[in-house]
């Protein structure tokens, strides 16, 4: 299992990758077969799953994931190529997830894309998908503004139930319902993990805006041993309902990262969360 | 007349049959012997022939056996612990390879290896150490063949050992080789009921040959020992299997005056524990151990004019390693290293010098000093840590020294000898990386602590001697004080890892505490009809935070008898122990009834030709006493009754 955020990881590969481009291009006078392209695609080929691909006038746009999209909290990456091959850096993205469903629609928690490579226009949004694509068919529309022009591109991704639930929803006392959907770990592992999960409510079908003023408790427990960990970290709100703490987990088996959820006046929202996460 | 005396110190005196006693001049430690009758003696070691290692360790005051089953007790010197004392076979480090102290190192020997078991004082780093010395052949002028067979039966537990040896010795070249098994289903107690998972199963060879060349004498030994099916009573676990291969090579010689000695060696033990003999477990759970270890060590020994100097030196690197695997039904199984993969290297010198004022007077001091790494090779072990906040550097160095001076005076019938000892030992693998490793006596899972100093101790014993035609007496007071003393303390904010368990608990440095003992012992009518010896002994320890410190064994009196009558040879032991009600509660100790055990041997050899056949008829535990000792793990019953038969041919 890897040890380290792949987030991060990815990153870094694409960093050193850069790095590495950087050196061939200096030596590129001398040798003419540099291709720090094909070697990025390699990177994003080696480390993300292509979700899909559509093609709109002379843009194109690739969707990623770090695997199958799933029921939780889903990172997706986008790269936007045009006519000449070439990725497009300056262009901005409005995402519009949807579930339709016989009788209504209704839209899922989303971040916004933020750029992580400005060169590559390489972007990382993220969409909490609160249902598998059994109960009805997911819509992925990304409204793309380059060049002054909007081009409406619309994928229709599978999502489907992971083996351990990664994200929970529940009514508060407020009677509102919340989505809490785990983000790390991905690949938890023994020892100190960081514990990360976003928090979002339903103001109606169509908005789901992230809490950013709960407070939250955790315990890891083994169920079949009745015990727990010592020295963890209860998440605290770093920014857009991301709540960040740390899980220590003594031994590898099956645990329970049971959580309380309060509100900002310290009102329980849930005492009963857990999620599993077997190592 | 002084120097002669010094040359003793190496002399082995050697009679036939029973009588092989240590001519015991000079060094510092005290010899146990086993196996053979020390009829001249008659103490405390007037022993069983049919008796195991165990049992035999057992008769001598100083030590007492904590009992977890019918096999592998673990040796208790002076009540200190098993950290604080070092148990070497015949000068090799080997380390048990089970986090819960299921192999001690005895266990990893026959008696029928064996020599001896010195018992070292001032010389060496730990406080003391225990040292099981191996048989070896001897360069002798006239070649000979020897040999014996033997077998004997037990009643209560139908317990059976059995065994054969066959030595060769010359001018140029000495073999030795033997094997030995035994096997036992469970014991029943006073009460006539069978203890369940007091059963053994063991197997032992051991071969050794050596080669004089010139001055240069050389040897090369191997034992191999396997156990299977062992029960641990005391335990929630047993053991299937535990397996060690013992390997030596050695070189001495003389150079002038000067005797050097080398040796070479390597040891690895598995050590796998089983839970599927018992009725109902939470869980099953497979707990494997491993321990490697290899080692140089030399010492130097010469005289000069009135000293005596000696020097020696250690390279030891010993790797361990265990871990336990959980399987609940329907989930995951659970994995985590209770001794995650920890090399440590370490390096020792101790040179010591006797100087001889005159045939009264003699003085001793020596030096201990010990300098090594703990490396931890596991990255889930570094991992682990972490949930404890402990970041693991690249290595903790550890340093560890021991000073000593025993003065002793001497004349006629009269010995006095004084020995102070002052140092500091290095926190063992559990204490400083074990992860939650149970303790099923306290209920607690214990968790090293990295950050451990040393323990320090001060060592003070006071011995005398009284020796008038035949009639012996002798005193001995001692006193151990410590400093940062290590014990594991309660963490009431951590998890219980094992089912059940009652909390964890943390090794710390609590401290001060003290350990106060003594002994009181006469020989008797040696030259007499009767031979009689009797030893009182009593300990008593506390530490300053948690009460009485675990493992001081009450007042204890033992009376031993030999009688000869014709060709038959009677022997009679009385040991009376008194009630342990000084339990150390922290250690999960409980107090303990008053017992006596009555102990009785009838003997004969018949020779048949130019053989001998050695006849034995034992009884132990005579009144069928149902009785535990302060040691018994978990307050297991200890054996009744029984009667033992052995039968040895020699040649």
């Amino acid at each position: 299992m890897c040890a380290i955020d792949p987030i991060n990881t990815s990153m870094k590969t694409l960093q050193t990758l850069f790095l590495a481009g950087l050196l061939v291009s200096a030596i590129s006078c001398k040798k003419d077969n540099p291709d720090p392209i094909d070697s990025f695609e390699e990177t994003i080929s080696s480390n993300f799953t292509e979700i899909a691909s559509q093609t709109i006038d002379s843009y194109t746009l690739t969707i990623y994931a770090q695997s199958d999209l799933i029921v939780g909290y889903n990172e997706i990456y986008m790269l936007l190529m045009d006519a000449d091959g070439s990725y497009v850096s300056d262009y901005e993205v409005h995402p519009h997830p949807m579930m339709e469903m016989p009788m209504m629609m209704h839209a899922t928690p989303f971040e916004y894309p933020k750029v992580v490579d400005t060169e590559k226009g390489f972007m990382r949004a993220s969409t909490t998908f609160i249902m598998p694509s059994t109960a009805g068919d997911w819509h992925l529309d990304y409204h793309v503004h380059v060049m002054d022009e909007e081009y409406a591109f619309s994928f229709n991704p599978t999502v489907v139930s992971p083996e351990e639930t990664r994200m929970l929803s529940f009514v508060g006392p407020d009677e509102k319902s919340y989505f809490l959907a785990l983000v790390s770990p991905t690949a938890p592992e023994v020892g100190e993990n960081n514990f990360e999960v976003v928090l979002y409510t339903k103001l109606d079908m169509m908005s789901f805006p992230a809490v950013t003023d709960a407070t939250m408790e955790i315990e890891p427990w083994m169920p079949s041993m009745s015990h727990g960990s010592p020295n963890n970290v209860n998440p605290v709100h770093d920014e857009l309902g991301h709540y960040m703490g740390k899980v220590n987990f003594s031994m590898t088996g099956h645990w329970e990262v049971k959580m309380t959820i309060k509100n900002a006046d310290g009102t329980v929202l849930s005492d009963a969360l857990a999620f599993d996460i077997t190592l | 007349m002084i120097k002669k005396g010094i040359l003793g110190v190496l002399l082995l005196w050697s009679t036939p049959y029973f009588a092989q006693v240590f001519l015991q001049i000079d060094t510092l430690e005290e010899v146990v012997v086993i196996n053979h009758y020390a009829t001249k003696s008659g103490g405390p070691n007037a022993l069983q022939m049919s008796a195991s290692l165990e049992e035999t360790l057992d008769r001598d005051a100083d030590l007492d056996l904590i009992r977890r089953g019918g096999y592998a007790a673990e040796v208790v010197y002076h009540g200190l612990s098993g950290t604080q004392t070092n148990t070497m076979i015949d000068g090799m480090r080997i380390y048990g390879a089970c986090t819960d102290k299921m192999d001690p190192v005895t266990a990893y020997v026959d008696e029928q290896n064996l020599h001896s078991l010195e018992k070292k004082g001032s010389n060496d780093v730990t406080i003391h150490s225990l040292n099981l010395k191996l048989k070896r052949g001897e360069f002798v002028p006239t070649s000979k063949h020897y040999g014996s067979f033997y077998s004997s039966v037990n009643s209560n537990n139908l317990g059976t050992r059995y065994g054969g040896q066959y030595g060769f010795n010359s001018m140029r070249l000495w073999l030795l080789v033997n094997a030995n098994g035994s096997r036992a289903s469970n014991y029943s107690d006073g009460s006539n009921r069978e203890v369940r998972f007091t059963q053994y199963e063991k197997f032992n060879a051991m071969a050794s040959v050596g080669l004089k060349l010139g001055r240069n004498e050389f040897s090369a030994t191997l034992v191999k020992d396997k156990a299977v099916d062992v029960g641990y009573a005391g335990l929630p676990m047993d053991v299937s299997s535990a397996d060690a291969l013992i390997a030596r090579f050695e070189h001495q010689t003389m150079l002038g005056n000067t005797n050097i000695n080398h040796q070479v060696y390597y040891n690895s033990i598995v050590h796998v524990m089983d839970d599927t003999k018992r009725d109902s477990v939470a869980m099953h759970m497979d707990m494997p151990g491993w321990s490697e270890t290899k080692g140089i060590s030399g010492r130097l020994n010469q005289t000069r004019g009135n000293w005596l100097l000696r020097a020696q030196y250690e390279l030891v690197q010993n790797s361990r390693r265990a871990e336990m695997t959980m399987y609940p039904e329907n989930e995951a199984e659970m994995y985590m290293e209770t001794w995650p993969e920890v090399v440590r290297s370490f390096a020792s010198v101790n040179p010591s010098a006797t100087y001889y004022f005159n045939e009264n007077y003699d003085i001793l001091v020596s030096a201990s000093l010990s300098t090594g790494v703990d490396k931890m090779q596991s990255p889930t072990g570094i991992k682990q840590l972490e949930v404890f906040g402990y970041t693991m550097p690249d290595g903790i160095q550890t340093n560890a020294g021991a000073g000593s001076a025993r003065i002793r005076f001497r004349k006629s019938s009269f010995e006095h000898q004084l020995t102070l000892k002052a140092g500091n030992r290095a926190p063992e693998l559990s204490e400083r990386f074990g992860f939650y490793l149970y303790n099923s006596q306290d209920g607690f899972d214990y968790i090293g602590n990295p950050d451990l100093k040393n323990e320090q101790f001060l060592h003070v014993s006071d011995d005398v001697k009284f020796d008038q035609l035949g009639q012996q007496f002798y005193a001995k007071a001692y006193a151990y004080l410590f400093d940062q003393y290590i014990f594991g303390v309660q963490e009431p904010a951590y998890f219980a890892m094992t089912p059940g368990g009652g909390g964890v608990k943390i090794y710390e440095n609590i401290g001060k505490a003290f350990i106060l003992g003594g002994e009181l012992g006469s020989s008797l009518f040696q030259s007499g009809k009767i031979p009689t010896t009797a030893v009182i002994s009593y300990r008593y320890g506390r530490s300053e935070r948690f009460g009485y410190l675990p493992q001081m064994s009450p007042l204890a009196f033992t009376l031993n008898h030999t009688y000869t009558w014709k060709k038959l040879q009677f022997g009679l032991s009385n040991k009376w122990v008194n009630r342990y009600n000084r339990a150390s509660l922290s250690f999960g100790e409980r107090n303990a009834k008053n017992y006596w055990l009555m102990d009785a041997t009838i003997s004969t050899n018949l020779p048949l030709k130019s053989t001998n056949i050695f006849v034995e008829l034992a009884g132990n535990n005579l009144l069928n006493q149902y009785y535990t000792t302060h040691l018994s793990w978990n307050g297991i019953p200890l054996m009744g009754r029984n009667i033992s038969l052995m039968a040895k041919w020699s040649f």
